[in-house]
């Protein structure tokens, strides 16, 4: 009975792992490119970029709080960059496109200190930052394509094997201030209890803005980096892009509740969502499709969360 | 028909194979009486109740009601089969209102599948006015005061027409009027015929009220005798399985210089004009009933509400409070009402709750937080306050009510904060573990530490302070020196007064 309980409770902590396993030894056998040198590199490079977004909203995630507007800041930032960048040189036009990044989530950090809201609040004041970044981005650009002309630093971002190191360095440095600082106990905390975290005298509303501030930042680097990979911005690049970032937290085990999860769960989520992309890819499976399946997982995640925590001790007086 | 209108007889409750909760229960409730079922945190008393609810069943023994033998499976079987429950855990859903909250789950419809409002108001509205208890049943639940939430749930209970209700602790937040007034609903309920298993960690309410009085400790049951051929004394020590001489422990009067200083605070349309000042080593209590404005003297002067108006000085200098920030760097630390929703973050380990006030304490290469040195502070303060947790790394939701009290003072004083407020430090708390409590304040003061402590147990409230600050409608009514030889009935007449 224990013995079933053991292995029971195995299988659904590790649901997501196993199904994923089960998926790419069935994609390696159908299809033999799955396995190869090229199409391996090619997965890193395209779960970069979204490894990348995924650091930001790992933050605002394990804080208590969700933002839908990084999609949109990618898109924001891809167009300004290849202006600023043309007009100006590669470092100040880069770093005016960070701090158009910066901008947007340090906004939106203030509104959500001052407001003191919830989880609930953030995904309200987060889809109207969106909804503003993405029409800013087609008013910037007139809803025009745009090609990248230069070559330099912001160029080689994108190339070979540069995106996947600036993910690796990024996510080390996050796990690093998460875990291992004075700030990232305090991230932690208030993500637990928001009410406990002030009147323990930890200043909540300042690491609010912390939080978004240093999502939009990261945000406004995985734009970058996905425009440089693609030598190209178009207003809507970003579109599509927070559902991702989300996905990728919450299928590696960052709780939507807040106050748990580390970027070690964030990597987890990311090579899963982004080796099955890579995977309905070669079976030749189009994006509608597509969409159906990655809506599934993400329902799956939350729903393994749910049940894999430990229910909380029934009181006696709710109803059984 | 039997004398006993409940009977569980030989009840045992394991959870896995090492934890037995109960082990061959009985006990025996007679018709119409008030039986008392006391015992520490711990003792088994809400896996008994929990089995009568139908939450758990029993791992061997059974039970009967009016004789009949019966096996609940849930919360509805239970209530269907004649059995109320009032909880200390209020469970109303705050944005319906009073009437609402009342007819949760059993409305009656009419024939075209329409509520019947009118009823259900008339039933409510004549059952507050039989008790004589005002309150705006259109008023949604987050609006009322905790007392009177709690007198929705026993409206709840008893319109239910229940033949047995099981009130566990139904005082614990309640005021001394309104616990006269509950006592008077519960004598009209025994003069009914209704009869009520009353859950109590307050010895002079089981005297007060009580026909019979059931000891559990550890799982089996110490003794249940009529409540007339007991002592004070003899049940505390049947329910911790020792002598405790003394309830309050003593100290030795010696408050110093005066610490702080607050004048004219004022809190928006609340408080008004509240002036006192806390000396070096003192205990100073604040007492009134709820919502009489002692919470909010201590949120206020933490910085977790704003003042209106109103200096405090430290050490003779004003200090600007605005935030919960400032209070800690001003030395001045909370331990709040609500320890597991305000307090903690239950979810964390004990070491994390404890260093969340200072990291900087840990941080050796700041802002890299050193996990050795963490284990190593936070461990001398696990010793120190003598919590009881396997290791600091054992998660707060653990731990009983009294250690998760300690680790919340645990963290002020790893702050080194030297002006403690403790909010009601004793709520939902055992005797033994109280004790404690009391013991470690007096501690504190004797180390130059100052404690203003909230609380709506006078006999607490007036043991421990060298002072006491009555408060009435968020004014300051008086303030009793403890040489005026005034008496907690005194107390209460200045309060209620």
């Amino acid at each position: 009975m224990q013995n079933k309980n053991r292995i029971g409770g195995f299988l659904a902590r590790h649901a997501i792992l196993i199904v994923f396993a089960i998926l790419c030894i069935a994609v390696a056998i159908i299809e033999h490119r799955f396995v190869s040198l090229q199409n391996i590199r090619n997965i890193l490079n395209q779960i970069s970029v979204i490894g990348i977004l995924s650091c930001g909203m790992t933050f605002v995630i394990v804080s208590g709080y969700i933002n839908l507007s990084v999609g949109s800041i990618m898109s924001i930032v891809g167009i300004v960059v290849l202006k600023t960048v043309a007009s100006m040189g590669d470092a100040p036009g880069l770093l005016v496109a960070l701090a158009v990044g910066v901008l947007v989530g340090a906004v939106t950090g203030i509104i959500m200190s001052l407001i003191e809201g919830k989880l609930g609040e953030s995904f309200m004041v987060t889809y109207g930052m969106q909804s503003v970044c993405a029409a800013l981005a087609l008013i910037v650009s007139g809803g025009l394509f745009m090609m990248s002309t230069t070559t330099g630093v912001f160029s080689s971002m994108g190339t070979g094997l540069t995106p996947i190191y600036i993910f690796l360095v990024l996510i080390v440095l996050c796990h690093v201030f998460l875990t291992q600082t004075v700030w990232g106990r305090n991230i932690y905390f208030l993500g637990a209890n928001p009410v406990a975290a002030k009147l323990s005298g930890i200043n909540t509303r300042l690491y609010i803005t912390i939080v978004f501030t240093l999502c939009g930042f990261i945000s406004a680097l995985a734009g970058i980096v996905l425009t440089s990979r693609v030598a190209s911005a178009n207003p809507n690049a970003g579109v599509g892009y927070e559902l991702d970032a989300i996905s990728a937290c919450v299928v590696g085990g960052v709780s939507m509740k807040g106050g748990k999860g580390t970027f070690l769960h964030t990597l987890k989520g990311v090579v899963i969502i982004g080796m099955l992309g890579n995977a309905l890819n070669l079976l030749g499976i189009t994006t509608y499709p597509q969409m159906i399946v990655k809506g599934f997982v993400i329902v799956l995640a939350v729903s393994m969360d749910a049940f894999t925590r430990p229910a909380p001790s029934r009181k006696v007086g709710e109803a059984a | 028909m039997s004398e006993y209108i409940l009977e569980m007889m030989d009840i045992s409750k394991s959870f896995g194979s090492n934890v037995q909760a109960l082990s061959h229960v009985n006990f025996k409730v007679k018709r119409g009486e008030v039986h008392a079922l006391i015992g520490e945190n711990g003792a088994g008393k809400s896996t008994l109740m929990k089995i009568l609810n139908g939450v758990y069943s029993p791992s061997g023994g059974e039970y009967r009601v009016d004789g009949k033998r019966v096996s609940f499976r849930n919360t509805r079987q239970a209530a269907e089969g004649g059995i109320s429950f009032v909880f200390q855990e209020l469970n109303l859903i705050p944005t319906l209102s009073a009437l609402e909250n009342a007819f949760l789950g059993r409305l009656e419809t009419d024939r075209l599948g329409f509520v019947r409002w009118k009823k259900h108001r008339q039933q409510l509205e004549e059952f507050f006015s039989s008790i004589d208890f005002e309150l705006d049943i259109d008023a949604p639940a987050e609006d009322l005061s905790i007392a009177e939430k709690q007198m929705v749930e026993i409206a709840k209970a008893l319109l239910l027409n229940a033949k047995i209700i099981v009130m566990d602790e139904p005082t614990a937040t309640l005021t001394q009027v309104e616990i006269e007034k509950l006592f008077a609903i519960i004598k009209s309920l025994k003069a009914k015929g209704v009869t009520v298993v009353y859950i109590s960690h307050r010895m002079e309410e089981i005297f007060q009220i009580c026909d019979t009085v059931t000891v559990l400790r550890d799982g089996r049951v110490i003794d249940t005798q009529p409540v007339a051929q007991v002592d004070r004394a003899g049940i505390i020590e049947k329910m911790v399985g020792r002598t405790i001489d003394v309830e309050f422990p003593a100290r030795d009067y010696c408050p110093g210089e005066v610490l702080m200083e607050v004048a004219d605070l004022c809190t928006p349309g609340f408080l008004r004009d509240i002036h006192f000042d806390l000396r070096k080593g003192e205990i100073l209590g604040i007492a009134g009933l709820v919502g009489s404005g002692r919470s909010e003297i201590a949120r206020a002067v933490f910085g977790a509400d704003k003042m209106e108006k109103g200096t405090v000085r430290i050490n003779g200098k004003v200090v600007q409070i605005r935030s919960t920030m400032d209070a800690k760097r001003n030395s001045i630390g909370l331990v709040p009402e609500d320890r597991k929703e305000e307090g903690l973050a239950v979810e964390f380990s004990v070491l994390r709750n404890i260093t969340v006030t200072n990291l900087k304490k840990v941080a050796r290469f700041w802002p890299f937080i050193s996990p050795p040195r963490e284990r190593q502070l936070s461990g001398k303060s696990i010793k120190e306050l003598n919590i009881k947790t396997p290791s600091s790394s054992q998660i707060m939701n653990n731990l009983s009510g009294g250690n998760q009290q300690k680790v919340v003072l645990a963290k002020w004083l790893f702050a080194d904060a030297d002006i403690l407020i403790l909010d009601e430090p004793t709520r939902g708390i055992d005797v033994g573990a109280k004790f404690e409590i009391y013991l470690l304040m007096n501690e504190l003061v004797k180390r130059g530490k100052s404690i203003i402590m909230i609380s709506s147990e006078l006999p607490e409230i007036f043991a421990m302070s060298d002072r006491i600050l009555v408060m009435q409608d968020g004014r300051l009514k008086a303030c009793v020196d403890k040489s005026e030889n005034k008496t907690p009935e005194d107390i209460m007449q200045l309060a209620i007064g």
